[in-house]
């Protein structure tokens, strides 16, 4: 069958990537166990060990690792990125997904070979940006921003010559990603370079009689009514007084879903699907991967998709979905 | 059902039924078993920091103390919640053991209020991981529990869950009978106050234009 668009799949865990690869994913990506990625998470990631036999087992079906090194180097502490550069292509991965233009040269001089993607946390959304990346870096791949509109990617894929992978359902990031502060000024950690927003360790949560209130450090993030959804603790999905009035500032606890989109996506010259949440468990990635799979291969054979079930509305983040910056509805 | 699902009547029933040092001592087994069956699992838990976590199936008389970190991974039954914990779930038993085999979303589950965390997310956080990376299965570990005779207590503990789960059925549907039953005399019982009130208001009408025609025409009133 004729792929219709490369579907690439977040893996938290070795046993997340086995479940993504035989739910159809043609591409996994996935970090090491350190801060050198954005999802450096107690307990999430692999170790090199992990990595080679989650390689060797996605190989084997046909399916593509991508390493994510996307976080940004502290000053003087070079170390942990060139290892995890070194690392994943001795391990044999199919590509390497970079934000920082130190970690970006040190992977194209030392591995010219190794597939180099340019991370979403790199905000690369002007054509000056992503041309810059290319002719300097050699990059294949841009994974864009979720700011666009349909109608941008288009004629930034138009006007650079590389590949797009977009995102297409998970939770939103629409700050200026890769150069959000928020967290940090709350936790003292850093997502771009401890890569860890909202850290565990830095989260809490308490009822308050019926309600249920979300704390990151000593700052409340959310007070959920009892037959409210809840959300991330993250400081942009936190409700804020204005005017003596609890609102969503930056962004409501909702979950993206462009299912409906796809063939515009491709019609725009999209060549890669990306669903986020690596931080999530096994049982997610089943349900959104299978779902995606069974989307695809019906467009790919011409059908439409039947109607979605609510399955990925029950996994969506506040049990909602919206189209997010595609529409560009909120703007 | 399939064998891999976890009978979840029979337990709630059983565990119901259990004395706290029987509880107590089927626990302690389990978990020894659990560190046989799983000992990456196990590793991963105890290299972290020293947790307590409360655990609080609601449709259970029962709590749980879970400890990792530092001491043997264990997990004690307790009648209330009392002590200092890092942190605490609540939620069905159902849904407490699939998320423990990693069958449910947790994210999703929280989302959508069916479990509630309390306290500090580290601990949770670095559990959830640890779990995900396993494929526990309560129902077998505890089977095994009995040895060479786990396998017919495994088809004897299914065919009880089927025979609950029927049992169950019929109940609900007596329930929901019995409730629609009461909704029916309810609106027969407000159909009545309803058309007593109209026969109230017609009364009142009919005695004021009474009224009213004595005024008008008292001779005839008086014939």
């Amino acid at each position: 069958m004729t792929r219709y668009l490369e579907l690439v799949c977040p893996a938290g865990t070795p046993a997340a990537l086995r479940v993504a690869v035989d739910a159809g994913a043609d591409t996994v990506y996935c970090g090491f166990q350190d801060c050198t990625n954005a999802r450096n998470y107690p307990g999430l990631n692999f170790t090199r060990e992990d990595l080679r036999g989650g390689i060797a087992y996605a190989h084997a079906r046909s399916c593509r690792v991508f390493v994510a090194v996307n976080t940004f180097p502290r000053a003087g502490d070079f170390g942990p990125w060139q290892r995890a550069i070194d690392d994943a292509a001795a391990c044999g991965a199919d590509a390497v997904i970079l934000a920082d233009l130190g970690v970006l040269d040190y992977a194209t001089c030392r591995h010219p070979n190794l597939r180099r993607h340019l991370s979403v946390q790199a905000a690369a959304a002007s054509p000056l940006g992503i041309r810059f990346y290319r002719d300097a870096f050699g990059i294949s791949r841009v994974v864009l921003p979720r700011v666009l509109s349909v109608e941008e990617v288009a004629a930034l894929i138009g006007q650079t010559g590389v590949e797009a992978e977009v995102f297409t359902f998970g939770s939103l990031g629409t700050m200026v990603e890769g150069r959000c502060f928020l967290s940090s000024y709350m936790t003292g950690r850093s997502p771009s370079s401890d890569g860890v927003c909202a850290p565990a360790e830095c989260v809490s949560y308490r009822e308050d009689g019926d309600r249920l209130v979300s704390c990151l450090g000593d700052v409340m993030i959310n007070r959920f009514a009892s037959d409210e959804p809840a959300a991330y603790p993250t400081p942009c999905k936190g409700r804020f007084l204005v005017h003596g009035r609890p609102s969503y500032l930056f962004e409501e606890p909702t979950g993206l879903n462009v299912i409906p989109l796809l063939a515009e996506l491709k019609a725009a010259g999209v060549t890669a699907l990306k669903i986020e949440g690596r931080q999530r468990s096994r049982t997610y990635v089943a349900t959104v991967v299978t779902a995606f799979r069974r989307v695809l291969d019906a467009l790919a054979e011409g059908a439409s998709p039947a109607p979605m079930p609510d399955v990925l509305r029950a996994v969506a983040e506040g049990g909602r979905e919206t189209f997010g910056a595609y529409a560009k509805g909120w703007r | 059902m399939a064998e891999t699902e976890f009978p979840v009547l029979l337990a709630t029933n059983v565990l119901g039924l259990l004395p706290a040092p029987a509880l107590t001592r089927a626990t302690a087994l389990l978990m020894r078993r659990f560190g046989r069956t799983y000992p990456r699992l196990f590793r991963a838990l105890a290299g972290h920091e020293p947790c307590t976590i409360g655990i609080e199936p609601t449709d259970l008389a029962h709590r749980f103390v879970l400890r990792f970190g530092g001491t043997p991974v264990s997990l004690v039954p307790t009648l209330t919640l009392e002590q200092p914990l890092n942190a605490c779930v609540r939620g069905r038993l159902a849904t407490l053991v699939g998320l423990l085999e990693g069958r449910l979303d947790s994210d999703a589950l929280f989302f959508s209020r069916e479990i509630v965390i309390t306290g500090e997310m580290e601990a949770i956080v670095s559990l959830r991981n640890a779990l995900d990376r396993e494929t526990v299965n309560v129902f077998q570990a505890a089977t095994a529990l009995f040895g060479p005779v786990g396998h017919p207590v495994r088809r004897v503990a299914l065919m009880l869950e089927r025979r609950l789960a029927a049992a169950h059925q019929r109940l609900t549907m007596r329930h929901e009978a019995l409730h629609a039953a009461r909704r029916e005399e309810h609106s027969i019982a407000t159909y009545c106050a309803r058309q007593e009130a109209e026969l109230q208001a017609l009364r009142t009408r009919i005695a004021k234009i009474e009224a009213q025609t004595r005024r008008r025409n008292p001779i005839g009133a008086v014939t």
